[in-house]
């Protein structure tokens, strides 16, 4: 059974962000579908959302990509398909729409330091699984930096402190602040890399 | 760290959503290091209730017009499998539909969808000026973007891109090209009328086609 009505041979993909996989993949589970577009939409804003606000850091954009995910993704989606299927096919759209508004916003594609967490945010899994694991791999980096970068990140980014707040804490000028804050994401980045080549 | 690397940053550690700029690929890793490190720095936010109403009413509206636009092509006899299976594209058909019975370009016409809309038409031009597709504005609640190209051989992913008289973009948006032919629709809350213009491009940058309109 098809995801997608797309007539043989006539049309392309409309309005799709990535090809229809092979048919031959796909299977019918009649017991663990979706009866509407609704009930779709209800089962999976807050997955989605998750995913985006993961991936841009912010509610305003992962909003807008929320959105284009589905404006995207209904009209060509069938019912009669598993929800594994259609949130498979839901991530696939999102990831498009995330992979083209970095290439609009940067003019580059964005890597991250955990993209195998991807089925994790459409999984039933319990969530607080996923953001263990999250704040694991986060860990693992802020381990390997020296003492006052691993510092400066934790204040800035995970206990949200203002940058004159942080800067009090570790007992330095403001501008020593942004200069350790800019000296430790750009370790911390290497350190990712490495990390993600490491076998 | 260039300034506008730091300035990135500061916007998105004060939950703003960053301004874009030309980035490098070391900045794109460094800016996907610290969305990951905002990111783990709280539990993952819930969508606010707001939002997800105000974006459910829009795929409603959107479902609607998808239904009523494959009502009326059932009405007309087109066998079912010539359909175009997306919504926006049997919106697209309807349009086109509209457009050809009315000859409307900037006109009054009762469309389709089931109200009065204004459509808007321009054809797609390649770099040798040739015909590869068309561009539809439908004006309504919600107004509609509606563009179909077949230009070149090129498979994968487009970007559309709409914006007005200055040059700044209204609207974006991507979709795929097979073998050089694709589709893009998509409700819009910007006033159409002020649309001026539009490019089709790869992600790499390559001006597939464009369209000019007169600005209402």
């Amino acid at each position: 059974m098809a995801l997608f009505d797309t007539p043989p041979g006539e049309e392309p993909a409309i309005g799709l962000l990535e090809p229809p996989r092979p048919r031959t993949a796909l299977r019918v589970v009649e017991d663990d579908d979706y009866p509407d577009w609704e009930s779709v939409y209800r089962d999976n804003v807050d997955r989605l959302y998750r995913f985006m606000y993961a991936r841009v850091g912010n509610r305003a954009d992962a909003e807008d990509l929320t959105a284009e995910v589905f404006r995207s993704a209904l009209g060509p989606l069938r019912l009669d398909t598993s929800r594994g299927e259609v949130r498979a096919y839901l991530l696939q759209t999102a990831r498009t729409v995330l992979a083209s508004h970095w290439r609009r916003r940067l003019g580059q594609p964005v890597s991250f330091i955990d993209p195998d967490d991807d089925l994790e945010f459409m999984a039933d899994a319990p969530e607080p699984e996923l953001e263990t694991h999250k704040r694991d791999r986060v860990q693992l980096i802020l381990a390997a930096l020296p003492d006052r970068y691993r510092r400066i990140l934790e204040l800035r980014f995970l206990e949200s402190s203002p940058i004159k707040e942080a800067a009090r804490l570790m007992d330095v000028s403001v501008a020593n602040a942004k200069v350790l804050q800019h000296r430790a994401l750009q370790m911390a980045t290497k350190v990712a890399e490495e990390l993600e080549l490491a076998p | 760290m260039t300034r506008r690397t730091r300035r990135f940053v500061e916007q998105l550690l004060a939950g703003r959503s960053p301004d874009g700029f030309q980035a490098d690929p070391e900045e794109a890793a460094l800016i996907g290091t610290a969305v990951a490190l905002k990111a783990a720095g709280s539990p993952a936010p819930e969508p606010s209730e707001d939002f997800k109403e105000r974006l459910f009413e829009d795929l409603a509206a959107q479902q609607r017009v998808a239904a009523e636009t494959s009502n009326v092509v059932s009405l007309q006899r087109r066998p079912r499998r010539t359909l175009l299976a997306a919504a926006a594209a049997a919106v697209a058909l309807v349009a086109g539909t509209a457009a050809v019975t009315h000859a409307v370009t900037g006109q009054r016409a009762q469309s389709a969808i089931g109200h009065s809309a204004q459509v808007r038409e321009v054809a797609l031009l390649d770099a040798s000026h040739n015909r590869v597709g068309e561009l539809r504005l439908l004006s309504g609640h919600p107004s509609w973007i509606l563009m179909n190209v077949h230009v070149g051989s090129h498979t994968g992913p487009a970007n559309c891109e709409l914006q007005d008289a200055h040059g700044h973009v209204l609207v974006n948006g991507s979709f795929s090209l097979a073998g050089g032919s694709g589709a893009w629709a998509r409700t819009v809350a910007v006033n159409i009328d002020h649309i001026a213009g539009a490019h089709v491009v790869t992600p790499s940058g390559t001006l597939l086609a464009s369209a000019t309109f007169q600005v209402a």
